[in-house]
């Protein structure tokens, strides 16, 4: 019998590839010479969306900078992000992830990202970001991984409450983009695109997996959106392309990622940020 | 109910109901261009007897599914490999008809039949290495050493 790569097109086998898991072509790549040269643009373009947009090391890098359990989110999210930080580690992550005492109760947390937080020299581009208010802690170790990969966020209300709700119980999700330049951080950001995701939990009233958060967050990246250029003029295009586009060298595009709480739920509707995501260009 | 009849390129007649030959665009649309019921047989010059009457007995069973829409998000068709009971009986075959198979639906656009084809290949990748991939599909490895340890160095972290 011949070689399968010779009875069937390319095409088709990209139709296959399509359903595997962006980091199992690493594997394919390896598997011989015309699946390589095939795959060199695929393979970043599949990570690309994997990893949103970002490098991996820049990846890390950020990683770094966020607090234990905002780590651990990122880590169980996909696939792709948990083998990142299990297999390229760095020692700074290692002492993050992998403490010999890692936070027993929310106020050991705090006082340790307090400390964290006097003993590093922030990226100016984080020092405004109130990570402490991430709204869900999870006692993880790494034992407890698996479970963390499911985590949930919330839930923020009751069906008690619900049942005398005005407005369906909805979470909203919002996705701000914005640009500043590169040289001067502090720059006033401009905002390119904001979009609100709903999630309907009329039903259950239970709390969100965070790995759906994330893919909420992708798809918005990835979807057209009406985005504005520096000058004020708009064009329907995907965020990041268009990100890329506009600033193409000198500016890199943040994404605050927020959860809203539902209206009813307390007396003020407040954004919670979750996590910060730096898309550099 | 009408029927046609289809050609396989070792030229044999297959009769078949029209709803069930209309599972495959091209005949579909092949019968949209005549018209009426062609008397003569339709030729599929791609595909062999055996694999025809493979790719008919699928379109037997699947006979009743709706019609896949037509601009179907490709990101949530690609998203679960999972594969129902029958198709997965339907898929166990040998290597060389499964290929068949998965061409002949490529040709004849039964985009569901080509996606359960997809899937099964998929399933065979998944979970293993390079050299277990080379010898599920009988693929020879053509790299030199040295552009095998290339390759490894370039996404070291995300080997096993």
């Amino acid at each position: 019998m011949s070689s399968p790569i010779e009875r069937m097109p390319l095409e088709l086998w990209f139709e296959v590839f399509d359903y595997l898991e962006p980091y199992q072509m690493f594997g394919i790549r390896r598997v011989s010479s015309t699946f390589y040269n095939n795959t060199s643009t695929r393979l970043p373009a599949a990570l690309c969306c994997s990893l949103y947009g970002l490098t991996p090391d820049l990846w890390l890098y950020i990683c770094e900078h966020l607090d234990y359990v905002s780590i651990k989110a990122v880590m169980f999210s996909t696939n792709i992000f948990e083998l990142l930080l299990t297999r390229k580690r760095t020692p700074r992550l290692d002492s993050l992830l992998f403490r010999e005492k890692p936070p027993s109760t929310w106020e050991e947390h705090i006082d340790q990202m307090n400390d964290f937080d006097r003993n590093i020299v922030m990226h100016p581009i984080f020092k405004d970001f109130p990570l402490d208010d991430l709204i869900y802690y999870h006692r993880a170790t790494p034992e407890e991984k698996k479970d963390f990969g499911r985590t949930r966020i919330g839930p923020w209300f009751s069906k008690s409450v619900d049942e005398n709700a005005s407005s369906p119980p909805l979470l909203k999700l919002r996705l701000v983009c914005w640009t500043t330049c590169t040289e001067n951080h502090n720059a006033e950001p401009h905002i390119i695109h904001t979009c609100i995701a709903n999630f309907d939990v009329s039903d259950t009233c239970e709390s969100i997996l965070v790995s759906d958060i994330f893919k909420a967050f992708s798809r918005a990246l990835c979807e057209p959106a009406i985005v504005e250029d520096r000058h004020g003029n708009q064009e329907q295009v995907a965020v990041y392309h268009h990100a890329i586009k506009e600033y193409p060298s000198n500016a890199y595009m943040l994404s605050r990622f927020s959860i809203r709480k539902p209206k009813f739920f307390g007396s003020e509707s407040t954004w919670i940020e979750i996590m910060p995501n730096y898309h550099y260009i | 109910m009408s029927q046609i009849i289809l050609l396989s390129s070792d030229n044999v007649e297959m009769k078949v109901d029209k709803e069930v030959a209309e599972r495959s665009i091209l005949i579909k649309n092949m019968l949209e261009d005549v018209g009426e019921t062609p008397d003569q047989a339709i030729p599929i010059p791609n595909v062999n007897e055996g694999v025809l009457r493979k790719v008919i007995e699928w379109c037997e069973h699947h006979r009743n599914d709706p019609p896949p829409p037509a601009d179907e998000d490709s990101d949530s068709r690609k998203k679960s490999t999972d594969i129902e009971e029958w198709d997965q009986k339907f898929m166990q075959v040998d290597q060389e008809m499964l290929f068949e198979i998965i061409l002949a639906a490529n040709y004849l656009d039964i985009k569901p039949l080509l996606d359960v084809g997809c899937k099964t290949v998929a399933n065979m990748i998944k979970g293993k290495s390079p050299e277990e991939i080379r010898k599920t599909f009988n693929i020879q490895n053509d790299f030199t050493p040295e552009e095998e340890d290339q390759i490894r160095r370039e996404n070291e972290w995300a080997e096993e």
